[in-house]
């Protein structure tokens, strides 16, 4: 196993790729009772085409949510039964690019680990269970449909990548839920489901070589097809000229999200995280109760504590978003774009600024090395090399406000705006 | 280790060594009453954003962030009859900091500013900072409302409570309250909840006792305050006949809430039974009301129970389609029954069990919950060591349960209902 020290932290991270191609990362933490674990797949949303040997293939939307729903369902038992035996707690999530299937205990971790591996590498599917589950996920549609931050939010993402896989919503429409087959949810599987597309990551209380023992007793029990050729298209079309899109919903203010879709190529590996820091942090300088341009929208009534950005960046895309409820609409806009405008002329002159975000953002990461919820979450083990927070940190105290500056540039020279609004439709 | 700082005034520190953060949890508490919701709601905001020095919303965070972003706090909580005013501030070992300091110090000394010296001119809170927070605060109680399942869940502890404001009433008040609220009275109700409060310092992670004590002891309001005894536990008065109410919205989903009595608290005899039988009832994935209602009849992805132990409370909330209304109102009482017959597998008993018990051996890897389970040992003056605790979850049986299931008494329905899908399509012909 290959061993990474964070000498400052008193942290290691052990990495193993095992031959039929799943990586193995383990992250003991001393002192901790519980255990975390999740399995995850290079698979998400997005991923409803793609070229299999040679051949097309377009499946319904939410196909890759309904598979993750599926592998819970075994012949005579419910996967959830097996975890609650031994009292773990387990789960699943589908986003995007990934889905990840992840449980934790303070008790029986190898059985769990086990029962983990097994669930998601031996697959059940008939007919009769594939129908059964459109009703859940009908329901589970309808509940987003209901909430109309969540509406907000892949409102603007359909916006900006109109007609794409990004355009529909992870879990589908109950059109497009109703029309899986047994089929698809094979196909589907057989695709995606190799080892070589899984990473593991363990943290909390455990023995690095027990724990890659058993594991490596696990993959040894089952056979695996051969890697799937697979090339996946994503076709995310041009740009379209900016808009103001109004949708109509109960609710007791207007709610606004500017969405910015970055048009420029995002560096691999460990600069990516580093990309993705230097731009946290230019929002941060601007769009942060930190900051000066903040307080004064604050004080004027245009946004309140209801605003938030965020910036997301996943295999083939990346965007941010700008979103608060607000009385004055057209302000709220008008205020943010000129903001946008300002960041390559004036984010140099935030020297001491900066350093005041980087102390945040220090602390901040200090606290999420305490919850093994965060360093499990924060962690993708697709990004070509092992990253962790502690990584995070590293690249974080190294950043430059020149970097910021860089990184700013990049992003925001290649930028299309899409802005969505609810309204109350009273 | 305990100390007296003042009559009333608390102090307990817990000492660990397994975390990167440290945390403080300051509690100011008193008996509740509807009058002073929508007050202390208030006040939360306004000692959260701004003191005399920091005096606007900039200032404080800045400062937060020169404290390598300790995150900071205030917010209302009820515990059963006991209101309750949260100080929250958490932040990293000095042993990681760039530089050597003394963070705890600096902290401390951030606290006393925000607690002891607001933002005021002449004898109320500045005025313009009171009508931005109360404006913010007015459009947030007004925002519930597009948070469906939190609504429904207000609207039946209403129905629950009827004539019964202080329990009934929601703990932050209404947009009504808020907006009669002036920054003199305000300021006076403010020096009252200072100086007649009873108040518990925690704190926990690597720190040195003297130092805290020391810091803690320079807090000017700090000082003696008469301590009054009352009653924590929630006793709901009878009520005739169920109590049930439904409203129309505009949505893709209904929203189903469903109260019940359960009249066993945290600490009597029979408190471990109501909690498992909480647990086999509908708030682990294998239960009952998940296990029949959403995964064989397929009419709910989100149903759920929950059991306020201090409120002698089992609600229950599911997301449904408004036609199968009268089916899954049907559903969920005959879980009730199989639980009463003992009808449900010793696996299923075993696995719940199984499950408190892991839940219970991992709150020691969160210091929040290592924070809060102390606390709560205060208040009600039981101690459960850990070793009992698991002893206890263990020893209970299926007779138990069905002992729990003969008591759970029907109270309250609210449905928030919605035509959903059905409606948009006949909207066309």
């Amino acid at each position: 196993m290959k061993i990474i020290h964070y000498h400052d932290y008193d942290e290691q991270l052990l990495v193993q790729k095992l031959p039929n191609g799943l990586t193995v990362y383990l992250q003991p933490k001393s002192g901790f009772n519980k255990t975390t674990a999740i399995l995850g797949v290079n698979y998400g949303s997005t991923d409803q085409s793609f070229i299999l040997n040679g051949k097309k293939v377009v499946q319904p939307a939410g196909i890759a949510h309904f598979l993750e729903h599926k592998m819970f369902d075994k012949k005579d038992y419910d996967v959830f039964e097996l975890f609650n035996k031994t009292g773990a707690q387990s789960n699943a999530f589908t986003s995007f690019t990934r889905t990840n299937y992840l449980f934790s205990t303070t008790e029986s971790f190898k059985d769990n680990l086990n029962i983990l591996l097994d669930f998601v590498q031996i697959p059940y599917f008939t007919k009769e269970k594939v129908n059964r589950e459109k009703g859940i996920i009908d329901q589970e549609i309808n509940m987003y449909k209901n909430d109309p931050n969540n509406q907000a939010y892949f409102q603007t993402i359909r916006q900006l990548y109109p007609d794409s896989a990004l355009s529909n919503d992870i879990a589908g429409s109950s059109k497009s839920v109703d029309s899986i087959t047994l089929d698809d949810v094979e196909l589907a599987y057989q695709t995606f489901y190799h080892p070589s597309n899984m990473s593991l990551f363990i943290t909390g209380k455990l023995d690095p070589d027990e724990t890659l023992s058993w594991i490596i007793d696990n993959q040894a029990r089952k056979i695996f097809s051969q890697t799937p050729r697979i090339e996946r298209i994503n076709n995310y079309s041009a740009t379209l000229f900016e808009a103001v899109h109004t949708d109509l919903m109960n609710v007791s203010r207007t709610k606004v999200s500017v969405g910015l879709r970055g048009n420029d190529q995002v560096p691999t590996g460990r600069d990516s995280l580093k990309y993705e820091i230097g731009l946290s942090i230019m929002f941060d300088l601007f769009f942060s109760e930190n900051a000066i341009e903040y307080d004064r929208l604050y004080h004027s009534g245009v946004i309140d504590d209801s605003f938030s950005w965020e910036f997301e960046n996943e295999r083939g895309f990346h965007f941010a978003m700008l979103s608060g409820d607000t009385s004055q609409p057209s302000i709220f806009v008008q205020e943010i774009k000129k903001i946008i405008k300002t960041i390559p002329a004036k984010v140099s002159e935030l020297q001491d600024e900066f350093q005041l975000q980087k102390n945040e953002l220090f602390g901040n990461y200090i606290s999420m090395m305490d919850s093994e919820e965060a360093i499990s979450s924060q962690f993708d083990g697709f990004l070509g090399e092992p990253l962790t927070i502690y990584d995070e940190v590293t690249i974080l105290k190294q950043l430059t406000l020149k970097d910021v500056q860089m990184i700013s540039e990049r992003f925001l020279n290649h930028l299309s705006i899409q802005v969505e609004v609810i309204k109350n439709h009273q | 280790m305990e100390y007296q700082v003042a009559n009333g005034v608390k102090l307990r520190t817990i000492h660990t060594t397994k975390f990167k953060n440290t945390k403080i949890l300051i509690n100011f508490t008193f008996p509740a009453h509807s009058q002073n919701y929508g007050k202390l709601a208030m006040l939360a905001e306004l000692l959260q954003n701004c003191s005399a020095k920091y005096h606007s919303e900039l200032l404080v965070s800045r400062q937060l962030s020169r404290m390598y972003g300790a995150s900071y706090g205030v917010t209302v909580l009820r515990y059963g009859n006991q209101h309750t005013l949260q100080i929250k501030i958490s932040f990293p070992n000095d042993k990681y900091l760039p530089s050597k300091e003394r963070l705890m110090t600096e902290i401390l000394e951030f606290l006393e500013e925000m607690i002891e010296k607001p933002y005021i001119s002449g004898v109320g809170f500045n005025q313009a900072y009171f009508e931005i927070h109360q404006n913010n605060l007015v459009n947030y109680l007004n925002s519930i409302a597009d948070n469906k399942e939190y609504y429904a869940v207000l609207k039946l502890q209403k129905l629950y409570y009827p004539n019964d404001p202080d329990h009934g009433n929601f703990l932050l008040g209404s947009g009504r309250e808020i907006s009669e609220l002036d920054s003199k009275s305000l300021y006076s109700f403010y020096q009252q909840v200072m100086k007649t409060s009873a108040i518990t310092i925690l704190v926990a992670g690597e720190i040195d006792d003297q130092e805290v004590l020391q810091g803690v002891e320079h807090f000017r309001y700090f000082v003696d305050r008469p301590v009054t005894k009352y009653e924590l536990r929630v006793m709901p008065q009878p009520v005739e006949s169920l109590q049930s109410a439904n409203e129309k919205i505009d949505g893709s989903q209904s929203i189903l809430n469903v109260g019940y009595e359960l009249p066993v608290y945290f600490g009597d005899e029979q408190y471990f039974p109501a909690v498992i039988f909480n647990q086999l009832f509908g708030s682990s994935t294998r239960s009952l009301l998940f296990t029949n209602v959403r995964e064989k009849a397929s009419l709910a992805y989100d149903i759920h129970s929950s059991y306020n132990s201090l409120a002698g409370i089992v609600t229950v909330q599911a997301g449904i389609d408004y036609q199968n209304e009268q089916q899954v109102l049907e559903l969920i009482p005959a879980q009730i029954t199989k639980l009463l017959h003992g009808d449900y597998s010793d696996q299923l008993m075993d696995g719940v069990k199984q499950s408190m018990i892991n839940q219970h051996r991992s709150e020691a890897d969160h210091l929040s919950a290592v924070i809060e389970k102390r606390y709560i040992q205060q208040i009600m003056n039981i101690d459960y060591p850990d070793t009992v605790w698991e002893e206890r979850i263990n020893s209970v049986t299926k007779d138990d349960i069905k002992k729990i299931a003969a008591k759970v008494k029907l109270r309250a329905i609210f449905a928030l209902n919605s035509q959903g899908a059905n409606n948009e399509n006949n909207s066309l012909s």
